[in-house]
């Protein structure tokens, strides 16, 4: 019993935790120049996942990519490291409730410790997206033209291509400015028509569907070129969580700040 | 003259009000240096303004550098940063922003043409938001200079060190958010993992996380923090801001 107490004492120390960051500012540093360098090492973690790019380039290049596994196993310690320290000062906070003359005071109190949690939120899903998720590359819509993807059918219905023809946007003249995909999607009994334009992609069926790339770029007469799209298709079952951990670190990021501001009133 | 050339000149006019501001803040002609730099203040709005007219809505790429020394300049009014009786205490604040003001003229980055995936307003939230934690976290190190050197100390300067911390750590967070929501927006992954700047992006981030906890452990006095947050300020310059830079180019009416 007291190696389980002294071991949960060490887990969630604060020192632990300053090592913890210390050492990942210094493998962080190590990263910016490798990414700098060596680039075209990681690139591919988009497309692969991180197992399959762990088992491949990641392997192939211990030198220059063992900042990454380095940084994996610090989040993990930090991850560990987090959930302990702020599981002891939730119990604490709770156990002195009755300080508060302010329930508002109370709540605002735990401000940090929504921040923390919403943390390990985030850490689960990057840890969820690395495992489960999958890329599908490569794939070129032509207009009237249907693609598969797992068991979704995508269809290009209509490409339209905006040029800009004012003067005010310098080197835009004559570029496209929006790009609007009219896309039919079928998964079974699913149907869906949607729009897919840049920033702006289709969720269907388990997949994100993302504009990559397009052409004609530029609206100048003369050929007559051939229109298409390319897609970045996705299923990334950890989006959710990373996304919601996001909300909540923000929630406790502005009651961490509302009683800070209460304080100094 | 076409509207990059005001913008170039605008920008010259701002970072040399600038510089003699800070001369005329050393010379201890307060009053004047005050004048100077407020119409450097005026001539960066006026360029930055230009600027993002010539690319709305899309977003003016690698432009940050001209962005940091509006921002610092009119953050640090807001926090009483060139208010102190001592010279030490009045010169960084100066002085920093003429630095980045003519590292951004003598150092500019290439033009590129800007993406259409920058058409979203997660990325010039992601832009403007990371100009402004980065600001604060400059400025908190002209804080700490003034808590560590000037002999009679203000009060409260330690204080509104520690403020300028914490929210440039909420604007730093929300940038690196609407970074990441952007980058799931038009590319499906949250982190892009080709880009170096966002290994020192998270590595500032991690910095600023250790400062703020640095109040729970021995280190918590007001002078180990003030050490720390310089030391933090000195990070974010060499790490965020110069890395943002480009070659030296020698101006054109000079060559």
């Amino acid at each position: 019993m007291i190696l389980l107490q002294n071991i949960w004492y060490w887990a969630g120390n604060i020192y632990v935790t300053m090592a913890i960051f210390c050492f990942m500012i210094l493998d962080l540093l190590n990263g910016y120049v490798m990414l700098k360098y060596h680039a075209h090492l990681f690139d591919p973690i988009n497309d692969m996942g991180f197992i399959k790019w762990a088992l491949t380039f990641g392997k192939e290049s211990p030198g220059r990519t063992a900042w990454l596994f380095i940084l994996v196993v610090c989040l993990a310690l930090l991850g560990v490291n987090t959930f302990v320290c702020t599981t002891d000062r939730v119990i604490k906070l709770w156990q002195n409730r009755h300080r508060f003359k302010r329930i508002s005071r109370f709540i605002l109190r735990f401000g940090p410790h929504v921040m923390h949690y919403s943390m390990l939120i985030m850490f689960l899903g990057y840890l969820v997206s690395y495992l489960f998720s999958g890329t599908y590359l490569g794939k070129v819509l032509l207009p009237g033209k249907t693609i598969q993807v797992s068991d979704v059918w995508i269809t290009l219905e209509n490409l339209t291509i905006d040029y800009y023809t004012g003067n005010r946007l310098v080197g835009m003249e004559k570029r496209a400015i929006d790009v609007k995909a009219r896309l039919y999607l079928k998964s079974g009994n699913k149907l869906k028509t949607a729009i897919l334009s840049f920033n702006k992609p289709v969720l269907f069926s388990g997949l994100s569907i993302h504009l990559k790339n397009f052409a004609p770029k530029t609206g100048s007469s003369g050929m007559n070129r051939r229109k298409y799209i390319t897609l970045i298709i996705k299923q990334d079952p950890g989006v959710r969580f990373y996304f919601t951990g996001m909300i909540f670190f923000t929630l406790g990021l502005f009651m961490y700040s509302l009683e800070k501001t209460e304080e100094i009133r | 003259m076409t509207i990059q050339l005001s913008i170039h000149y605008s920008f010259l006019a701002a970072a040399i009000f600038y510089m003699v501001s800070l001369v005329g803040a050393a010379g201890k002609k307060k009053t004047w240096a005050w004048y100077l730099f407020f119409a450097g203040l005026l001539c960066n709005a006026i360029s930055l303004g230009l600027r993002y007219w010539i690319t709305f809505p899309l977003l003016p790429l690698y432009q940050g550098a001209f962005f940091l020394p509006f921002v610092v300049g009119v953050i640090g009014i807001r926090f009483g940063i060139f208010h102190s009786n001592a010279l030490v205490g009045i010169l960084p604040g100066f002085f920093i922003v003429t630095v980045l003001a003519w590292s951004a003229y003598l150092f500019p980055n290439d033009f590129y043409l800007p993406f259409l995936q920058f058409k979203t307003l997660f990325a010039h939230g992601f832009f403007l938001l990371g100009v402004v934690g980065k600001s604060m976290f400059l400025l908190a190190g002209v804080k700490a200079v003034q808590v560590l050197f000037v002999q009679d100390r203000e009060a409260g300067q330690a204080k509104s060190m520690g403020q300028i911390v914490s929210w440039g750590f909420v604007f730093w967070t929300l940038s690196v958010f609407a970074g990441a929501a952007w980058s799931w927006l038009g590319w499906g992954s949250p982190v892009i993992w080709d880009d170096p700047l966002m290994a020192t992006t998270m590595a500032t981030w991690f910095v600023y996380s250790l400062l703020l906890h640095l109040h729970l452990t021995l280190f918590a006095g007001q002078r180990p923090r003030a050490w720390c947050i310089l030391a933090g300020a000195v990070w974010v310059f060499c790490f965020n801001c110069l890395t943002e830079l480009g070659p030296f180019r020698l101006p054109g009416w000079l060559s």
